[in-house]
């Protein structure tokens, strides 16, 4: 009978510890952690969920939290929006961790770095950082500073058109314009070309414009003054910028918008895009190389739809994700497709 | 037939006859299983970081086929814990001889006293497969359903009813089980013939009657001898041996062969050639078919995979037979030899299994590293393997295992072919007979090595 009694125990020791000893141990190592743990899942969004196990994470103001990351599907990614920490890769099954501190309270979006699905730019989520006294601060955004579309007033859905003179000297321009064929012909830009700020509020069609009333450019034909306006563009933006600008397109742009601008990504086919707008346009994303349609743009316009999104054409904002600086860079990059084309890209890419 | 008997050997008679050693790996082994399921149910949704996938699916299920079922048998259904604690209940004790079991105590129905229903079973593991095998909660759930139908069985019903009669891996086993090299039978049948009491059926102090309703003296094949060693223990007369024995001893022998064993054996067969296609072959439709549950594609495939499990391969198997009988000039019934040259094709169909289990488990064996110290997928690093990256083993030599197993199996299967038909037919006859079937088993076997090795 003791021995009988001896197999009960070792039988129920075996098939308790069998249980409760990874739970304990789970329970054990999540406690051994400094600051308070949160548990993100990231799965395949649908129509319906997001693809975050939560969708908001409340923490205060200067208080660390140490994040544990999975997934349950596909690799995903992990960053904070408007933020510099870097991206945190996802891989199915493991745990990425990493820790974080808020300093400032307001609402910061997270959000899926990695091209996961078709409904990928679902994959968001928002931090609400309040301070520690509780009172004030939820609903603030990090940045306060209006963006310059919103400065300058501009109707971001308007489809500006461009000059006679501009699009008749596109008509006969035998492909794109040319940065190296701009900056080999040594022409010294006027002083508009040389400041950021103008070219950030002017089309490159108005650029075009100001050379050809220009006496001192009277000598070039329209193709050399169009390639005199892509260097302009290009001068702009230093190699490091456009760099990065490859990285983050390639990373949040290039399955819509496809990986030459051509608006052929695989993710973007079935998107209404200017359709919405336009019964007459093709449907799905923005043709980033056409250049009748972005010489009449200016950076500050593409701004605008870079940041509030594209308003039923199927574009996801950006504005909770990107910093200033990012806008920028991305915004430098996606230029060279219709003023270089393909070689602006490529040069660019890291 | 040459035999050795392992029951000479005293210490491992002792080993044998005690209840602790079986007990404790079975112990382990069952909180093994508890391990499992709570992996599967509470742990990473990711497969390849799952315990229970990895475990079960690569470690277990590759064990079991290609050295527990060809070397042990049904040793697994020794020490499996499935049927543990339904067995507990009925007995009453774990190690102990006890007579305060409780359960009805029922006999399995006549009509289900045949292995249709394992063939059922299996046949449902095989349209589930691709969710079962790839989805850690769905495992975790089968495991715990079959612990729960195990131990209703058991309460109802007398014995290991389930082991025999209902668990479709326990199907598997035993219909393999013949080939394997151990056996428990008696020593010298007259002794058991002027043996009026028969404990080793009835039970004594020292042991229970065979748990499997098996008759040791009239035990000629493997199949429904579960190695649990209860003989060994109630025969008062020690006429009772484990044997290590030529590898394929059971073929010969004509008891067992019926036609529910013989559409098991082309269940299995069916099995193994709709896995290789699905889960190893380039067919992406095909892998989504099968895991999309519910979905038109997979009622498609459901309905595909039945009908070549049971209805075209062994309609195949019919016209080789029917075509061997006419060139063989046979009278002998269609359905008689139908049945006796299916028995031929147990070699066959456990080296293409051995053939399928090659390919995968060489190449995944790997992850059995990372979730040995990362069982739960949560992060953890228990033994320093957690990252050991995916590698694959032997890849320069699992495509020749394959090509050896199958065409072994083909050699070995053409010789049963054409040694049953030589029960009833004269030499000449026999080897018409043996041709067609033969050509069947060829055909299939390129099959096999089409889908395995390209």
């Amino acid at each position: 009978m003791k021995q009988e009694w001896l197999a009960r125990l070792i039988l129920a020791v075996l098939c308790v510890a069998a249980i409760a000893a990874p739970l304990t141990f789970q329970a054990i190592q999540t406690n051994r952690a400094n600051a308070p743990t949160i548990e993100l899942r990231a799965r395949l969004p649908d129509a319906e969920h997001g693809g975050w196990s939560t969708d908001v994470i409340k923490v205060v103001a200067g208080q660390p939290i140490h994040l544990r990351l999975t997934s349950d599907d596909v690799m995903h990614g992990f960053a904070v929006g408007q933020t510099d920490w870097p991206a945190l890769d996802i891989k199915p099954g493991e745990v990425a961790e990493t820790d974080l501190t808020f300093d400032r309270p307001g609402r910061y979006t997270f959000y899926c770095t990695r091209w996961c699905g078709p409904n990928h730019w679902r994959m968001r989520g928002v931090i609400e950082v309040r301070n520690p006294s509780g009172v004030n601060g939820d609903a603030s955004q990090p940045t306060s500073e209006p963006p310059l579309y919103q400065k300058l007033g501009l109707d971001i859905d308007a489809m500006p058109q461009l000059a006679p003179q501009a699009e008749q000297s596109l008509s006969q321009l035998q492909g794109l314009p040319s940065a190296e064929r701009g900056a080999a012909s040594h022409v010294e830009l006027p002083s508009e070309l040389r400041d950021r700020d103008w070219l950030r509020t002017h089309t490159p069609a108005e650029a075009f414009t100001l050379l050809r009333k220009n006496v001192a450019y009277n000598d070039l034909t329209d193709a050399q003054v169009w390639d005199v306006v892509a260097f302009a563009w290009r001068a702009s933006a230093s190699p490091d910028v456009l760099a990065r600008g490859a990285q983050l397109y390639a990373r949040d742009c290039a399955a819509c918008h496809g990986e030459t601008g051509r608006g052929d990504g695989p993710a973007g086919r079935d998107l209404p895009g200017l359709q919405t707008m336009l019964p007459d346009a093709k449907r799905g994303p923005g043709d980033l190389t056409d250049a009748r349609r972005m010489f009449a743009l200016t950076d500050a316009h593409l701004q605008g739809k870079l940041l509030r999104g594209g308003m039923g054409t199927g574009m996801p904002e950006f504005g909770s994700l990107y910093t200033t600086d990012e806008q920028w860079t991305v915004i430098a990059f996606v230029r060279g497709f219709a003023l270089e084309g393909k070689r602006w890209g490529q040069r660019a890419s890291p | 037939m040459m035999r050795y008997e392992l029951t000479q050997i005293p210490w491992l008679k002792r080993l044998l006859v005690s209840r602790w050693p079986i007990f404790l790996v079975r112990a382990v082994v069952l909180a093994g299983f508890v391990l499992t399921i709570v992996a599967g149910l509470v742990g990473s949704p990711v497969g390849s970081h799952n315990f229970a996938i990895i475990f079960v699916w690569i470690a277990w299920w590759s064990f079991l086929k290609l050295l527990a079922i060809p070397f042990g048998g049904r040793a697994w259904c020794a020490v499996c814990p499935i049927p543990m604690a339904g067995e507990w209940m009925q007995q009453g004790a774990l190690v102990g001889r006890s007579a305060r079991g409780i359960g009805l105590n029922r006999a399995w129905p006549k009509q289900f006293r045949n292995i249709w229903i394992p063939t059922g079973a299996f046949a449902m593991i095989g349209l589930f497969s691709a969710v079962i095998l790839t989805v850690p909660r769905v495992t975790g759930w089968v495991l715990l359903g079959f612990i729960a139908v195990a131990l209703v069985v058991s309460l109802v019903y007398e014995r290991r009813a389930f082991c025999r009669h209902i668990c479709p891996i326990g199907g598997f086993i035993g219909l393999y089980s013949r080939l394997a090299p151990v056996e428990v039978r008696v020593r010298d049948r007259a002794e058991c013939a002027t043996h009026a009491d028969k404990t080793c059926v009835t039970g004594n102090e020292q042991g229970y009657g065979c748990p499997w309703q098996a008759v040791p003296l009239a035990l000629v094949q493997n199949t429904n001898c579960g190695l649990c060693m209860e003989c060994l223990r109630s025969c008062s007369r020690d006429n009772i041996a484990v044997n290590l024995r030529p590898f394929g001893a059971d073929m010969g022998r004509r008891a067992g062969r019926s036609l529910d064993q013989a559409y098991f054996g082309f269940m299995m067969l069916g099995s193994v050639a709709v896995y290789s296609t699905v889960m190893l072959g380039a067919w992406g439709k095909l892998k989504t078919a099968a895991f999309e549950v519910g979905s038109v594609a997979w009622l498609s495939y459901a309905a595909v995979f039945l009908a070549f499990t049971l209805g075209v391969l062994p309609g195949l198997f019919l016209l080789a037979v029917w075509a061997g009988r006419k060139l063989a000039g046979s009278t002998l019934s269609l359905r008689k030899t139908f049945i006796a040259q299916s028995h031929a094709l147990i070699s066959l169909g456990l080296l293409a299994w051995l053939a399928f289990t090659v390919s995968f488990a060489f190449a995944k064996f790997s992850y059995v590293w990372s979730v040995l110290s990362d069982p739960f997928g949560w992060g953890w690093n228990l033994f320093g393997t957690a990252h050991v990256p995916w590698t694959p083993y032997l890849m320069n030599l699992a495509p020749m295992l394959q090509v050896l197993a199958l065409l072994g199996g083909l050699i070995w299967t053409s010789v049963w072919v054409r040694r049953i038909a030589q029960e009833e037919l004269p030499e000449k006859q026999a080897v018409r007979q043996s041709l067609p079937v033969m050509l069947f088993c060829l055909l299939f076997t390129i099959g096999m090595l089409w889908l395995l090795i390209g």
